[in-house]
């Protein structure tokens, strides 16, 4: 099997899953107790108005008819179906509250994937020290504390007492950004609007910080224990006896093993950040697509719960298969056995 | 010429049980162009010796006497030095050739990288970049090394990675590394013991051709008796950390004198005569060695004075003994 082929084949599982993950997610959608049309219209609704609304969301129709339907709708029209928390089409919704939440998570993971490579890097090299033992006992902190918890310090300590830093928001409510691509560090700079550009960045910060912590510590982690296991490996005993320049080993041949090794968490890695960013869009007031879900959940807008589920599988999904397919293309000795075969 | 002389080289382990006296009054000298060969059971630190002479013990280890290579003690170099020396005079072959080398960077690599940069120290990242740059003129060293330790085609090997390679291709493709910086001495630890027969015997010949076109100095560092017998010169038994006999390898396996090699040849197998017998018991604990001979213990022939006091070596003719059978017993 060549590497293309296994590209390939490996691609074509991720609709697979994506179908099994609609047909759950949709069932659970309409069997969750609660009546979502009568939450919508209220308590003074008459009966001949919940059934107008149920026919109008075809609630009155059998589940496999409406699940049918709802692939029409997304494939003839490009409609996810009508939200009742925002009375419009889910894909207006999504496609207004995502990139916030992608803005901030790709942020997020370039940062705490350079500082937690660094970090872990440094640990290894002064395993023991006393600046190892430092960055351990932070690392710990950082995957033990809760992040909304971190969010709510930062938000106190930063901005409250220091007031430094804006507490909440994307940007400030005097400043109008004219939206292009929806990532407003990107919309700014090109419409060359500096000041705004400050602003947006400003208030990125503490939700960037907040969502790092506890990435930045297992990447850390990870990086130093795949170092330290490299140091342990024969080859790097030959290079030292072969008079290899001592950073050259580490920098180069170590480092490298171990980061192939890394890649695999950095990419579920990028799951998580979506996922943990509910609490932090929650707690920063950041209108993404956490926070979107949060809002829908509570108000049982079940086209709306379906297109985010869906939306954070197929992340779940695609991030992985690029984790795997760059971990068969990293290593050569995953990568030639394919060939031979 | 004297090349390396090793001058009462004991080493111990700090260990979370206590202090392991592994090697204890270690002497031995190496001439220009020598081979010499150490042989003893696996724990009985014979690549400890090595591993000190290359001035790559590990941090827990407490080494005293002196190792005195070219008239400079290796042991009190600083690590720079160190790794210039490993760079240029010493060199090594490991013993596992299948995970000697880096999986994820090809032969080439490795061989640019050693002659690029095998004796700094340090290199800096732009230092790297600019010597870089003049990869392609010396890859033709390395394939020079690389014909003459017998790699079939070794332009197509060096784009090869490790894995591509059989165990004995990779002793060869490793043997042309560690000799790329024409050095003076090379280590061999257990150069052949993953390799199979045949291999086996074309690496040992390769070797001691390679011995005396280039005029190295080798230590061998093995479990095999047959090994020791088809490369080297002179030979140094050792047992429990102690060196036991040292002597002309013919001599020595053909008439061993000290107690525990004379076990060692009758355990090898013989084409005629029944079962080989082997030595009862095993090696001593290192964080409590028998006092006196550490090999009494198991000795057929212990006496009395072996249970109390170290052998010194005896010289007997050509030989070294360690064992009070060849000594004044009342000194």
């Amino acid at each position: 099997m060549r590497f293309r082929d296994y590209a390939i084949r490996r691609a074509l599982q991720i609709p697979f899953t994506l179908f099994f993950l609609s047909i759950l997610i949709f069932y659970v959608t309409r069997v969750m107790p609660g009546d979502p049309v009568r939450l919508y219209l209220g308590l003074e609704a008459t009966e001949k108005q919940v059934q107008m609304y149920r026919k109008l969301f075809g609630l009155d129709k059998p589940l496999y008819l409406q699940y049918i339907d709802y692939w029409k709708n997304l494939f003839l029209h490009g409609k996810l179906g009508l939200s009742l928390y925002t009375s419009r089409d889910v894909a207006k919704d999504i496609a207004d509250y995502l990139p916030a939440t992608l803005e901030l998570v790709i942020t997020a993971m370039i940062f705490s994937i350079i500082v937690g490579v660094v970090l872990g890097v440094v640990s290894a090299m002064y395993r023991n020290k006393w600046v190892d033992h430092l960055l351990r006992v932070a690392a710990i902190a950082g995957v033990s504390m809760p992040r909304f918890w971190v969010g709510i310090l930062l938000q106190l300590a930063i901005s409250y007492y220091l007031g430094i830093l804006p507490i909440s928001g994307r940007m400030s409510t005097n400043i109008m950004v004219h939206r292009i691509t929806g990532f407003l560090l990107i919309d700014t700079l090109i419409q060359g609007n500096f000041h705004a550009f400050i602003d947006v960045s400003e208030h990125m910060i503490l939700p960037v910080l907040a969502l790092s912590f506890s990435p930045i510590a297992q990447i850390m982690r990870l990086v130093r224990a795949s170092l330290l296991e490299e140091m342990e490996k024969p080859y790097t005993s030959t290079l030292r006896a072969l008079g290899f320049p001592r950073n050259l080993v580490y920098y180069k041949y170590m480092l490298r093993n171990a980061l192939v090794v890394a890649v695999t968490i950095i990419g579920l890695l990028f799951g998580f950040f979506i996922y943990g960013a509910f609490a932090i869009e929650m707690v920063f007031g950041w209108p993404g697509i956490g926070w979107y879900a949060v809002k829908v959940g509570l108000a049982k807008d079940f086209n709306a719960i379906v297109a985010v589920v869906m939306l954070i599988g197929l992340i779940y999904t695609v991030t992985n298969y690029i984790v795997d397919i760059s971990y068969a293309y990293l290593d050569p000795r995953i990568r030639l056995k394919m060939e031979v075969k | 010429m004297v090349l390396l002389k090793v001058e009462d080289l004991s080493v111990s382990f700090r260990t979370f049980s206590g202090l392991a006296r592994v090697v204890e009054n270690v002497e031995f000298e190496l001439g220009e162009g020598e081979s010499l060969s150490i042989v003893g059971e696996s724990g009985s630190g014979k690549t400890t010796v090595l591993r000190a002479i290359l001035g790559l013990l590990p941090p827990n280890a407490v080494p005293r006497g002196s190792i005195l290579f070219e008239g400079r003690d290796i042991l009190t170099m600083s690590e720079d030095e160190k790794t210039r020396i490993r760079g240029s005079m010493i060199t090594y072959i490991p013993q596992e050739p299948l995970v000697a080398l880096n999986p994820f960077f090809t032969i080439r690599e490795h061989f640019v990288d050693r002659l690029l940069f095998g004796s700094k120290p340090k290199i800096g990242f732009r230092e790297y970049l600019e010597y870089r740059k003049k990869a392609d003129e010396v890859v033709e060293q390395a394939l020079k090394y690389m014909r003459l330790t017998r790699v079939p085609d070794p332009e197509t090997v060096l784009d090869y990675y490790p894995m591509q390679l059989s165990g004995g291709m990779l002793q060869r493709v490793l043997i042309a590394l560690a000799l790329v910086s024409e050095p003076k001495l090379l280590l061999a630890d257990e150069p052949t013991t993953a390799l199979d027969v045949i291999t086996q015997l074309e690496i040992l010949e390769l070797l001691r051709k390679l011995q005396e076109d280039l005029g190295l100095s080798i230590i061998y560092v093995t479990h095999d008796l047959g090994v020791a017998k088809a490369v080297s010169d002179r030979v140094i038994v050792m047992y429990g950390g102690h060196m036991v006999e040292m002597g002309g390898t013919e001599d020595v396996l053909l008439n061993p004198m000290h107690p525990y090699t004379q076990g060692l040849v009758e355990a090898i197998p013989k084409l005629v005569g029944g079962e080989p017998k082997g030595i009862e018991g095993s090696l001593p604990d290192y964080l409590d060695p028998p006092p006196g001979c550490r090999f009494h213990p198991r000795c057929p022939k212990a006496m009395d004075i072996c249970r109390e006091k170290r052998p010194p070596g005896f010289r007997v003719n050509d030989r070294i003994v360690y064992c009070w059978l060849y000594g004044d017993r009342h000194e």
